[in-house]
């Protein structure tokens, strides 16, 4: 199994946060039957891992794994672009995802 | 990108780098013949106007080029000074680049932008450059000119394009971005450099990410110096430099959020204590609820009422008031979770949402924790006050699903907390409706009571130990309200000695003893003497000896038949006006008996100095002796003590065997309880007096081992 990883920065209980972090969810759960590994992260709480990241907006998702990593900004609420940055298959074929 | 003269062309360039070797080379590879030849077709077809000059400047050549530059046919332009036709005076003598040394700085040609006149009188910019046909001063000499304009007209293009570029982007109030396919910055307007908190080289080149959202998407900035903004961005794919890319807008909206939440937060929240307030507390219960059906566990609702609010403010003025209830608010907030919710609904009211609770005895330990929190010293005007609250708590789903009901049923189990002297914390249940309805309904209700025949007499056997007979009853008021129903004496009788109500209702009580029993009497039933309960107020009323005996000689009775309870606390406040009262009394042959003993004073001297023939232990010690050795002995002792006076002693509230076995252990002489019977309305008791001896035994006696 490819071994899928996502970092997720949001801030505090913003509603684009809230959003994001449901739709990526969404996305992977309906990609990625095998799991994945995401992470959210609360800059407010935790400064220096968005200062490390170079976080500049939330929500920022990034793809840490597998290589090359990617960097997406926004709801994450356009599921088809999301899909094909993070080069996801659409869920009717996920069995024959690379 | 600039255009700014004077330029090289490259094409006069090369003429002129090479005039020699060019000539030289044509010369070598073709006759005369052929050279002329091929001058004609390279001179008609050159895209630039080619005019050949003798040495006085006339023209002698005119190509086709030449004609459209500048609208001259060649038949014109032959033969003209080229400067006179071409040139306006003032430009003709800066163009007539006389002598031609001007025009030729170390034999290279020299180009440079000048204005011709068009035959219509229009200028026509152009590239002029003037070659020597041939070596030597007078020699005749090629004209070259480029037609600019349409060079000219994309330049100005550009130029104004360059303005509105400005104008559009750098300038614009929006912050403006373009992001290569990757995400990374491409290009960043000032205000989006401003917007974003980063300059020039934190921010060219980075990658910010690829955008993705429906239309727009409010994002936190992540400012460099560590504070928060917020914009709204949009994003559009596009091209940059022939590349997909990204064109993001983004609008700051920091002070608008701001503003917007700051309204939210006065909209939602109470000003004084900063809690939420009515609207918010009904949002998050319905949040609640929500949730609660999802977890599948319960949600506690807590009503808060402060007892004495109104005192604080009279007494210490508002300020002070609010002082307290900004305390109350930190205090509820500092002993709950943080997912528990409090509110301020206004006044002197709280509430408070508890999530994730397992069970209802949870609720009703932290409602125990509050009211412990609360009742904590608060100076005010430096004197120490402490205060009260009255809690009344309903559980999800037990007490209702929805919002709606739970908030009515929790603020109802406050009100009958409130209602209810001594009781500070009261769970819902239908019960409060018909036990405990408000003080001032009661009031009302209480005065027109005996007018409508709503109060009644209801009889609790005694029976002596020893055999199990029946040795008296005692009468016990009962209140059955037309809507209410029955309302316990515990709390309407408070409200009767309150309101002084209790004088007719008193009298009422021992005349309807006396009707009774001389009922029963003319019934030829065997009767046992009644037992009264008689209150202080009632004992301090002057006529009260005049009621007693008048009742029982209306009735024609015996004094004997009639026994009068008193609590012990009713003939300590006034002890020599109650040995008087009580003096006659005994003297007229009414028994009087101490009730509740064990419970107040238990003094003794008082049972020396009044006349009590008998004593009822409370049924507090009656609980509490079958289960402590303690307290047994304790009964015992007092039994023993009591009958050293000469005193009947009575148990009462006996429930259980257990407890009928200790208190025949100790010697008490009678019982009463809920063991051989629970207080009967007058039709049962008939039934009972009426019945077979055998009947009047108490069974649980009966059946003594």
């Amino acid at each position: 199994m490819t071994d899928f990883a996502i970092t997720l920065y949001v801030t505090g209980s913003s509603i684009a946060g809230a959003q994001a972090v449901a739709n990526i969810r969404a996305i992977c759960d309906a990609a990625l039957p095998d799991g994945y590994r995401l992470k959210v992260i609360d800059v407010l709480g935790d400064p220096q891992a968005a200062d490390d990241a170079h976080i500049v907006a939330t929500p920022t998702l990034i793809r840490t794994a597998p290589p090359p990593q990617r960097r997406v900004i926004g709801d994450l609420s356009d599921f088809v672009k999301v899909r094909s940055i993070l080069d996801l298959a659409p869920p009717t074929t996920s069995e024959s995802a690379p | 990108m600039h255009v700014e003269g004077p330029r090289r062309s490259v094409s006069s360039g090369q003429l002129s780098d090479q005039p020699g070797a060019m000539a030289t080379a044509l010369a070598a590879a073709m006759g005369a013949s052929d050279r002329a030849l091929l001058f004609d077709v390279l001179f008609a077809a050159m895209g630039s106007a080619v005019a050949v000059l003798d040495a006085d400047g006339r023209i002698v050549a005119w190509n086709g080029s030449a004609e459209q530059v500048f609208g001259y046919p060649r038949e014109q332009a032959l033969g003209q000074d080229l400067f006179v036709l071409l040139f306006r005076p003032e430009l003709a003598t800066s163009a007539r680049p006389l002598p031609d040394e001007a025009f030729t700085e170390g034999g290279q040609a020299r180009s440079h932008e000048c204005k011709a006149l068009h035959r219509d009188g229009s200028e026509v910019p152009i590239e002029l450059t003037i070659t020597p046909a041939a070596s030597g001063a007078g020699a005749a000499r090629i004209f070259l000119a480029r037609d600019l304009t349409r060079e000219k007209e994309f330049v100005e293009m550009f130029t104004v394009s360059e303005a509105n570029f400005y104008n559009v982007v750098q300038r614009n109030r929006s912050g403006i971005l373009v992001l290569d396919a990757e995400g990374v910055v491409r290009f960043a307007n000032p205000v989006a450099e401003q917007l974003l908190a980063r300059h020039d080289e934190d921010l060219w080149g980075k990658e910010l990410g690829i955008p993705t959202m429906d239309h727009y998407v409010e994002v936190n900035i992540l400012r460099d110096d560590g504070s928060q903004g917020m914009a709204e961005m949009t994003a559009a794919e596009t091209l940059w430099q022939g590349q997909t890319a990204y064109l993001v807008m983004v609008h700051d909206i920091t002070e608008r959020k701001r503003a917007e939440e700051q309204v939210r937060h006065l909209a939602y929240h109470d000003a004084l204590t900063g809690l939420p307030n009515r609207v918010l507390f009904h949002e998050r219960l319905a949040g609640a609820l929500r949730r609660r059906r999802r977890n599948r566990n319960m949600v506690g609702l807590l009503f808060i009422d402060l007892n004495g609010f109104k005192e604080v403010n009279d007494t210490f003025g508002h300020a002070a008031g609010d002082l307290l209830l900004q305390t109350i608010g930190t205090r509820l907030t500092a002993c709950l979770r943080e997912m528990d919710a409090v509110a301020r609904m206004g006044g002197d009211e709280f509430t408070i949402i508890l999530e994730q609770i397992r069970e209802p005895e949870d609720v009703e330990r932290i409602a125990d924790k509050i009211l412990r929190v609360l009742g904590e010293t608060v100076m005010l005007e430096q004197v120490p006050l402490s205060i009260s609250a009255s809690i009344g708590y309903a559980v999800a789903p037990r007490d209702g699903e929805d919002a709606e009901m739970l908030v009515r049923r929790a603020d109802d189990a406050m009100y009958a907390a409130k209602t209810d002297p001594g009781t500070h914390i009261v769970a819902y249940s239908p019960d409060i409706y018909r036990l405990k309805p408000g003080r001032a309904q009661l009031e009302r209700s209480l005065r027109g009571a005996l007018f409508r025949q709503e109060m009644a007499l209801h009889y609790q056997p005694q029976h002596r130990l020893a055999d199990g007979g029946l040795v008296g009853l005692e009468a016990l008021l009962r209140w059955r309200h037309p809507k209410l129903g029955s309302i316990a004496p515990a709390h309407f009788i408070p409200v009767l000695e309150d309101t002084g109500l209790i004088l007719d209702v008193g009298r009422w009580v021992i005349q309807r003893a006396c009707a009774q029993l001389a009922e029963w009497r003319a019934h030829g039933l065997p009767i046992v003497p009644v037992a009264v309960n008689v209150s202080p107020r009632q004992l301090a009323d002057r006529g009260f000896n005049e009621i007693v005996l008048g009742a029982l000689q209306e009735h024609g009775l015996p004094s004997s038949l009639l026994r009068v309870e008193l609590a012990e606390s009713a003939v300590m406040d006034d002890m020599d006006s109650a040995s008087r009262a009580l003096g006659r009394l005994d003297q007229a042959g009414v028994a009087l008996v101490l009730d509740d003993f064990g419970t107040g004073y238990s003094a003794l001297g008082m049972l020396r100095r009044l006349p009590f023939s008998g004593v009822k232990i409370d049924h507090s010690l009656i609980t509490a002796m079958a289960d402590n050795k303690e307290d047994e002995m304790l009964v015992a002792g007092l039994v023993a003590m009591l009958h050293g006076v000469n005193k009947t002693v009575i148990g009462e509230g006996v429930e259980t065997h257990r407890q009928l076995e200790k208190l025949r252990a100790c010697g008490c002489d009678a019982m009463q309880g809920w063991l051989c019977g629970p207080a009967a309305d007058v039709d049962d008791t008939t039934a009972l007096l009426g019945g077979p001896d055998a009947s009047r035994l108490c069974e649980a006696l009966r059946r003594r081992p």
